[in-house]
């Protein structure tokens, strides 16, 4: 070669270099229109292409107890749409879907003669048989993930649960308490499409909502239905209920119903059958609330522990009225009449603490006003105007009558005398997290008031141990290694009929915590109108005793010393 | 015969960025591949895999050997690739209306690929052996290389493959320059390509083949029809944005809405997933490694090997502007794959023949 064709093809090399260089430039800057100039137009485009919305809901928050065990999951289920239009092979996909599905052809004819976009042939089933038709792949077949609401212990705390309906509407209970937070932000699921029209529903595309912990311990809510169903079979009663509350910080462990409800299989219920009754009912409680009135005597010092009352040898008249003991009783001291459970004994330490006193105790121990545990229809109880109030009135409410108090206030109460005289705010929510894992709510134990001095409470612990000697009247409760502090309720009826007490219709209850010197448990044994035994110191004591035994054992709550060394 | 300088002269950078783009094209093959559809995926990666193993082994015999023996049997290379495509339109098998696959035992060859290179070897021995009039070469002087290039682009033609056809004129039409022409000749052959051009857009191109002009001038205008392809590929590209959507996460190709998105459109799949800085990167390589190819043709021994490298560099060149280009809208789309990219056993075979070629003449270039 000579210089100069070697220094025209250097030139020559340039100059392709150099339009090697302008179309990779010019290709670059097509790419940044396209990609970063021109993006948000394509935004739209694609959303319009990609998505296609399916009536039917996403995926509802999961609710654990307090341990993490699931109480209601969505479990993914498969339901299956045809587009009438697309279907080619009419008779293809009628035999395919007829085999796979077990539905007579005709009814799926039908739907393929619909004039709609889309429509159902089945929903909610099996996962295999939905992926085992997908897998055919039919033209105009789409098989889409839907879930389908699980109660994996079936009826355990089904009452307080509540349903999911068809729709994945909420229809009671905790699932209607907390819906904003269980059901998806949207009320549609947003599929993908792709270019034949096929749609996809992959999972982890699906809003999520947040996942709930109750305060709740299966096991001890186990324990809790167990026996209440055993007491209510046993005593033939209409219903009944059981909570179980940690008096120190509120949470309720369990909440148990008799009847209790099967939410997998809602429909099979009829609705009375759904009541939870240890919130939604008011009843009168009968002896159960006569603690109230002597905490109240001697918090406010107008009785002391060593005073005695007359007990009138069992007869005493207010007025027109005659109250009736069970016993001919003559002087009592303060413990001996809760021991007891004098009727006349109570209406004269009411009497001594006077209605303002008494009315401003009652008040401090959540009477009268919802426990706010916002589930709905919690029940308020009702509590009449102190300036309504006779002479009859108080002595009345003093032993439990005249006054009407739902469940949970009770538990509520008892707390009170178990935490130290400090009222706690009853808590079924422990916290809800997001679907990111984040904390969105958590609940700590809230105090409400000081209802009483601590010397006080202990005092009347110390008398409530008494009920359960076996002379007193919750002598059934009694546990062997564990101090029961406790007191029986059997409560007459008021006959709808005739608006008088019935003789037949009764509320037996007990109450009680244990250990009694360091209280772990509040129980309540609630059964609505046993037949024919009816009186609370046999029918639900002996049901608390269960419940509580085994409660312990559970928990792991050492027996207490000094009740082994009573019974050596 | 073995010479340690050819280890020492070894051309490192070209294979790496070569092995670079070839991983890249591997990973975003299997992307591109998996869709809802589960089977799918499996068998175009693995026949991909297999493909560059094979592309890789014709790598190392084309390098161990010494170009000079290339040269001596360049017109046999050019020979062969001209039977291949005579043998294609007599035994050959169509696939999407162009009759360019053939057969043998179970693999599936496309000749027209193979071809190309066959192009360059014709045209790189007859250049680098007749040397044009100093002020460049005539047209009395052309008309040989003229005909190298006109046999195997009509057989092409016949196949109905009319974007394939143009690589050839492309790969011609650099080599020439390269060469050196006299200007009056320059400009007389570009006023017989638009004249030629003219005439078939009227005569010769099919209804779809215009049609791809036309939509190319306006996609809006048939949407669902003739449009579709590049709309879509518009999409999928513009939904990238500036990181992309991710490695496995686009949806255009995934949703099957991008036609061919393993072989022509592959760059879509790359522009979702990686967004402008990952298509960004990918051009950023493939400017490298035709840098480094013109690098080795500056410095190359002889005629021969100075042409052979460039029409290497020139057939990855025109195969990057007119898929890429095709595939965003800058000219009409013409069913080209992209180099190391797109799903294809000849082209990546080619891909790899032709590194092995500049590799070959990069290491050689201090030996006689």
């Amino acid at each position: 070669m000579n210089v100069s064709p070697v220094k025209w093809i250097k030139f020559r090399i340039l100059c392709i270099s150099l339009g090697f260089v302008a179309f990779l430039g010019l290709i670059l800057h097509r790419s940044y229109q396209l990609q970063i100039a021109g993006s948000t137009r394509v935004d739209q485009l694609t959303s319009r292409q990609y998505k296609a919305t399916l009536p039917i809901s996403p995926r509802r928050g999961t609710i654990y107890d307090r341990n993490g065990k699931p109480l209601a999951v969505d479990i993914e289920v498969s339901s299956l749409a045809v587009h009438p239009r697309q279907i080619t092979d009419a008779e293809g996909v009628v035999s395919a879907l007829s085999a796979h599905l077990k539905i007579p052809t005709e009814k799926i004819r039908e739907k393929l003669r619909s004039p709609k976009k889309f429509e159902w042939v089945i929903r909610r089933i099996a996962r295999e048989t939905g992926e085992a038709v997908a897998s055919l792949k039919l033209k105009g077949v789409t098989v889409v993930s839907e879930y389908r609401r699980f109660y994996p212990n079936k009826d355990l705390a089904g009452n307080l649960l509540g349903a999911v309906g068809y729709e994945a509407e909420s229809l009671g209970g905790i699932e209607m308490a907390l819906d904003s937070y269980l059901k998806s932000d949207s009320t549609q699921v947003i599929a993908q499409k792709d270019a034949r029209g096929r749609l996809f529903t992959p999972w982890e595309n699906q809003v999520r909502s947040h996942d709930v912990y109750l305060t709740l311990d299966v096991n001890l809510q186990f324990i809790a239905d167990r026996y209440l169903r055993e007491g209510a079979e046993k005593h033939n009663a209409k219903s009944g209920f059981v909570i179980v509350m940690n008096p120190a910080s509120g949470d309720i462990l369990a909440m148990a119903n008799y009847p209790s409800l099967n939410p997998n299989v809602y429909w099979k219920y009829s609705p009375e059958k759904w009541s939870n009754h240890a919130i939604l009912d008011s009843y009168e409680p009968g002896s159960t609330f006569k603690p109230v009135v002597v905490a109240s005597g001697l918090d406010s010092g107008k009785v002391r522990p060593g005073d005695s009352f007359d007990c009138e040898g069992g007869e005493y008249k207010i007025g027109k009225r005659t109250i009736h003991d069970h016993g001919a009783y003559g002087h009592l001291s303060v413990s001996e009449i809760i021991k007891v459970s004098s009727n006349i004994g109570v209406t004269k330490i009411a009497q001594r603490t006077g209605k303002n006193t008494f009315f401003e105790t009652i008040r401090k121990m959540g009477f009268g006003t919802k426990p706010g545990i916002d589930l709905p229809g919690e029940a308020s109880g009702s509590l009449r105007p102190l300036k309504q109030w006779s002479d009859i009135d108080l002595s009345n409410i003093a032993f439990g009558q005249g006054i009407a108090v739902s469940g949970l206030q009770m538990v509520q109460a008892y707390a009170v005398l178990a935490n130290n005289g400090i009222r706690m705010k009853p808590q079924l929510v422990q916290r809800v997290v997001g679907s990111e894992g984040e904390l969105v709510h958590e609940a700590s134990p809230t105090e409400m008031a000081r209802v009483m001095g601590p010397e006080t409470a202990k005092r009347l612990t110390k008398m409530l141990e008494q009920v359960v000697e076996p002379d007193g009247t919750g002598g059934l409760a009694k546990l062997d290694g564990y101090a029961i502090a406790g007191k029986t309720g059997t409560a007459q009826k008021v006959d709808p009929k005739t608006k008088q007490y019935s003789n037949n219709a009764f509320v037996s209850s007990f109450i009680g915590y244990v250990p009694a010197e360091d209280p772990e448990f509040v129980i309540y044994v609630v059964y609505d109108t046993p037949k024919p035994v009816y009186y609370g110191g046999l029918v639900a004591a002996p049901v608390f005793k269960k419940i509580a035994e085994e409660s312990l054992a559970y928990s792991g709550v050492a027996p207490s010393s000094s009740q082994l060394a009573k019974n050596e | 015969m073995f010479d340690r300088r050819l280890i020492t002269h070894f051309n490192w950078p070209i294979l790496i960025v070569a092995l670079v783009l070839a991983m890249m094209g591997l990973a975003n093959l299997y992307s591109a591949t998996s869709t809802f559809d589960p089977g799918e995926q499996t068998s175009y990666f693995r026949a991909q895999l297999v493909w560059l193993t094979i592309g890789i082994s014709s790598l190392l015999v084309v390098f161990s050997i010494h170009y000079r023996h290339f040269r001596a049997l360049s017109y046999v290379f050019y020979g062969i690739t001209a039977v291949l495509l005579l043998l294609v339109l007599v035994v050959g098998r169509k696939v999407a209306g162009h009759q360019s696959w053939l057969q043998i035992g179970p693999v599936s060859l496309q000749p027209t690929e193979i071809a190309k290179l066959g192009l360059i070897f014709g045209l790189s021995r007859y250049l680098s052996v007749f040397r044009p009039s100093p002020k460049g070469a005539t047209f009395r002087e052309l008309i040989p290389p003229f005909l190298f290039f006109l046999l195997p682009t009509g057989l092409v033609i016949l196949q109905g493959d009319l974007g394939s056809s143009l690589f050839f004129g492309l790969i011609f039409g650099t080599l020439i320059l390269i060469y050196g022409v006299r200007w009056q000749v320059l400009v007389s052959m570009l006023v017989l390509f638009v004249v030629v051009a003219t005439l078939a857009y009227f005569f010769f191109l099919s209804p779809y083949q215009k049609n791809r002009i036309l939509t190319f001038l306006n996609p809006e205008m048939d949407r669902r029809g003739s449009g579709y392809h590049l709309i879509q590929s518009k999409i999928a590209v513009g939904s990238g944005g500036w990181m992309g959507k991710g490695y496995l996460k686009g949806k255009t190709h995934k949703l099957k809405f991008i036609p061919e998105r393993h072989t022509d459109f592959i760059f879509t799949v790359l522009a979702e997933e990686w967004g402008f800085l990952g298509s960004g990167m990918i051009l950023g390589l493939f400017g490298l490694l035709l840098f480094l190819g013109i690098s080795v043709a500056v410095r190359a021994n002889d005629r021969f090997s100075f042409f052979l490298s460039v029409g290497v560099c020139a057939l990855f060149f025109w195969h990057l502007v007119v898929n890429l280009g095709g595939v965003l809208g800058l000219m009409p789309l013409t069913g080209v794959p992209l180099p190391f990219f797109s799903y294809g056993g000849s082209a990546l075979m080619t891909n790899w023949i032709g590194i092995g070629l500049l590799l070959n003449v990069s290491m050689r270039r201090f030996m006689f």
